[in-house]
């Protein structure tokens, strides 16, 4: 394999990774454990299930787009979009879901929603950065 | 309804608003940007759309994080 080919294979393993999100959001959880109980840990959990709801519908949309669009800047497009309304739908849906519905606390939520959102921060920051090196 | 239920209200309206006011903007230009780069060399699409895909994940960040925010004050607050 060549060396740039074994390049992509190590980028596309950081891609598929998770990053440092579940660490992260595990130690978290303990703190508000140990803090507020158990709920804010259920609740901070919740938060960083968002986030990786909202990746996975990035994921599959992104699928769909180089499966169907093709080379077709318009119907790319189209997906893209598509995907932001997605994102923003289901984000707004849940947020309802876990302050309403189920009535987490709101604080360990934001929290988990916040790190796991700053943890992906960190992956695409990583992952760009080997693409710089890589070329 | 007091006045600073009503206040509270309104604040969420506006962090949602001009988060969504905010979004929509950057995603407008990232895919301004994706047309153009798609019309110049339209052998890197499938990067291009790699790349837009990523970067709005990080456009929205910001603004879904305002969107929490108000859901909070909305439901927990007011």
């Amino acid at each position: 394999m060549s060396n740039a080919a074994h390049g992509q294979q190590g980028i596309g393993s950081r891609v598929r990774g998770v990053g440092w999100a579940p660490p992260l959001l595990l130690f978290s959880a303990t703190g508000f454990w140990l803090a507020m109980g158990w709920q804010a840990a259920v609740a901070l959990l919740f938060g960083g299930a968002m986030v990786a709801a909202t990746g996975g519908l990035e994921r599959w949309q992104r699928q769909r787009a180089a499966r169907i669009a093709g080379n077709l800047p318009a119907k790319n497009l189209r997906y893209l979009y598509r995907c932001a309304v997605e994102r923003l739908v289901v984000t707004l849906a849940l947020f309802a879901a876990g302050f309403g519905l189920m009535a987490l606390h709101p604080l360990p939520l934001l929290s988990g929603y916040t790190l796991a959102r700053l943890a992906m921060f960190h992956r695409f920051y990583q992952e760009s950065s080997l693409r710089r090196q890589h070329g | 309804m007091t006045e600073a239920q009503a206040l509270l209200y309104i604040a969420g309206a506006l962090m949602m608003g001009l988060g969504a006011l905010g979004a929509a903007v950057g995603i407008g230009i990232l895919g301004g940007r994706f047309l153009e780069g798609a019309a110049r060399q339209p052998e890197l699409i499938p990067m291009l759309r790699t790349q837009f895909f990523i970067v709005m994940g990080l456009v929205d960040a910001v603004p879904m994080i305002a969107v929490g925010l108000a859901m909070y004050v909305l439901f927990a607050v007011a």
